[in-house]
């Protein structure tokens, strides 16, 4: 067994197999097997004296034994790890079985504790966004405010070394803060009283002042908004409507058919399978949600191998380790690179909830034309169509439609 | 005591972790305490290391050598005096020094089979105590390494025309390209006749022929070591 013949092995592979095949099962299954060759070499050592002599005493009937050996494991592997990909991902989205369904319950409470508080922060937000109604009515003030200083305080200019009147305004700017309704409220209230108490033609510091005032206000107003479209674009793209998963990645599914269902009243459930259809009909589009599932796939894999790797060796390395170090290194890293598959894994989720949303924009038509279904007049006419849909496959409703089809030539 | 007291932390942290683990299962506890549960586990686990290991527990794999035989004191080191411990396997033999810096070396004191071999366990030169009523006389020599007879501690027999005493090895001087002299403990008397003769040569105490009246000055290697 050398370098040589493991190449061959590869190339076999890479030309067999499909690429998501080989990156969501076949590269984790290696990487998990040389990782577990390496642990009991470590421990045993006529294991590892075997290992040796396999790799160094290479004969050619030899080499190509331990080929199709290590390509069966690596495959029977790589396979039972594709066919569980769904089951795994669905361990991560909070499906557990009823033995967990009190700390489900205790988790939903944790997730929905913290949408509560999104939901409690874009609240907060539409005080801020208070702004919006007030900012003509201040800028109205400041002019008139201006007009009676000029016409009635002619020439007189503030005392120099006078405190900014808009100081605090501009703090909360530089730190990129928020700035409430009334904070500027209360400075457009000081301007107001300077303007009319001094001539700002004459003094070119009040003038400035009152310019400023105004980029602030401006500033604070595009803040607000900015910061609620995060906000609301965070709780969009993380949780559903109405139902709290008890995990992160749960409810970044759950945000999927709610998206599909707020916006064309389509159960992506029920027409997930014929639409995946449509998608896959198309050339452009395909790769871009296949990627998404296989990058996917492949850290939901590689975060249940890190685990079953710490748990097994944790238990094992008790009882037959030399050196504590090494169980102590296995406990502590073990878990931390098992954190970072699973962060990972959630951002992958979300580009991929991204792109299955895309998918339900772009193909729900083509859906429809499949189905042999009329096409909908308007917006509100699809909503009714895919309610009605749903109604007929989902609760067998009874309906009606007319089959469309396109005309031979 | 240690025995006892890995019992206990083992007990306490299975216990402590099951309980913990079905108060999380039953919704009576937060999930983030999972983390706790969790490193109550990892406790249980070292805990089983002291239990099984005692005080000899490692915590690093023993990236040393051992003496591969009963090495005396002053005993110039070899490649061959080494081995690799046990737990040193496979890539960590990488980690080890290479045995010929540790060669030409001498050891401080006497190491049993199997005694890990320290850099503090070795002096560039040899550390000579010399026995009362006995002085150190330096042969010259052109041995390319010392013979195990030799050894620092062994009984030999110091020829002339004759034999003219029996002696101790105190410390052979070697370099990389052999050794330059031997040095051993005589007895103050034998020093005339030692000075009287025109070349020396030693010889193993048990072999060849003994000088019976020089018996009883034999200076044997626990003398030399304590």
């Amino acid at each position: 067994m050398n370098f040589l013949s493991l190449s061959s092995v590869f190339t076999n592979l890479t030309k067999s197999f499909s690429s998501s095949f080989l990156l969501a099962g076949v590269f984790p299954s290696i990487s998990f097997l040389i990782f577990n060759v390496a642990m009991t070499s470590l421990l045993s050592r006529s294991f590892r004296k075997q290992t040796v002599f396999l790799w160094q005493e290479t004969t050619v009937a030899k080499a190509a034994f331990m080929a199709a050996i290590t390509s069966i494991v690596v495959l029977t592997l790589a396979y039972s790890l594709t066919a569980l990909a769904t089951r795994l991902r669905k361990v991560l989205e909070g499906d557990w079985p009823p033995l967990f369904s009190r700390l489900r319950e205790r988790c939903v409470q944790t997730q929905s504790a913290n949408r509560a508080k999104i939901d409690e922060q874009i609240r907060k937000i539409y005080q801020y966004r208070r702004i919006e109604e007030d900012t003509d009515a201040w800028t109205e003030d400041l002019i008139k405010a201006r007009q009676l200083g000029v016409r009635y305080r002619p020439g007189q200019v503030r005392p120099t070394g006078a405190v900014d009147p808009i100081q605090d305004l501009k703090a909360a700017r530089d730190k990129y803060e928020l700035i409430s309704n009334t904070d500027v409220s209360k400075a457009v209230r000081r301007v107001q009283n300077l303007l009319l108490s001094y001539d700002a033609e004459a003094d070119a510091g009040l003038d400035q002042i009152q310019v400023n005032l105004n980029e602030l206000i401006d500033y604070a107003l595009a803040r607000a908004q900015q910061e609620h479209f995060q906000l609301f674009n965070f709780l969009q793209l993380n949780y559903g409507s109405g139902i709290i998963a008890p995990t992160q990645m749960g409810n970044i599914a759950a945000s999927i058919q709610a998206y599909a269902v707020k916006r064309y009243n389509f159960n992506l459930e029920i027409f997930w399978s014929s639409l995946q259809r449509c998608i896959l009909q198309d050339k452009e589009f395909s790769p871009v949600l296949e990627d998404a599932k296989t990058r996917l796939d492949f850290l939901i894999v590689s975060f249940w191998l890190t685990i079953g790797f710490v748990f097994s060796w944790g238990i094992l390395l008790p009882f037959l380790g030399h050196w504590m170090a090494m169980f102590v290194i296995l406990v502590v890293a073990g878990p931390a690179l098992a954190y970072l598959w699973h962060r990972a894994a959630v951002e992958q989720y979300r580009a991929f909830a991204d792109a299955i949303k895309t998918g339900i924009d772009l193909f729900r038509i083509d859906l429809l034309d499949s189905l042999h279904v009329r096409r909908p007049i308007d917006f509100l006419d699809e909503q009714d169509m895919w309610r009605y849909l749903n109604g007929m496959t989902e609760y067998g409703e009874e309906g009606n439609f007319r089959f469309e089809f396109p005309s031979k030539p | 005591m240690n025995r006892l007291f890995a019992w206990s932390l083992l007990t306490a942290s299975l216990v402590v972790a099951t309980v913990f683990l079905y108060r999380l299962l039953s919704g009576k506890m937060q999930p983030r305490n999972w983390i706790l549960i969790y490193s109550l586990f990892v406790v249980s686990g070292v805990s089983i290391f002291l239990l099984r290991d005692g005080t000899d527990f490692h915590v690093l794999p023993k990236l040393e050598y051992r003496a591969a035989r009963r090495l005396p004191m002053n005993h110039l080191m070899k490649p061959a005096d080494l081995e690799k411990s046990d737990e040193t396997s496979g890539d960590l033999q990488l980690f080890l020094p290479d045995p010929e810096l540790l060669s030409c070396k001498y050891l401080i004191a006497t190491h049993e089979k199997g005694k890990p071999i320290l850099a503090s366990d070795l002096t560039s030169s040899p550390i000579i105590h010399v026995p009362s009523g006995f002085t150190v006389w330096t042969l010259p020599s052109d041995l390319k390494e010392v013979p195990d007879y030799m050894d620092a501690g062994k009984s030999v027999l110091v020829f002339g025309e004759g034999c003219i005493t029996a002696a101790t090895i105190a410390a052979a001087h070697c370099g990389k390209d052999g050794c330059k002299s031997m040095e051993i403990f005589v007895p103050l008397t034998e020093v005339p006749k030692l000075s009287a003769a025109k070349s020396l040569k030693l010889q193993a105490a048990n072999a060849g022929e003994p000088c019976p009246n020089a018996r009883a000055n034999l200076v044997t290697t626990n003398q030399t070591t304590r």
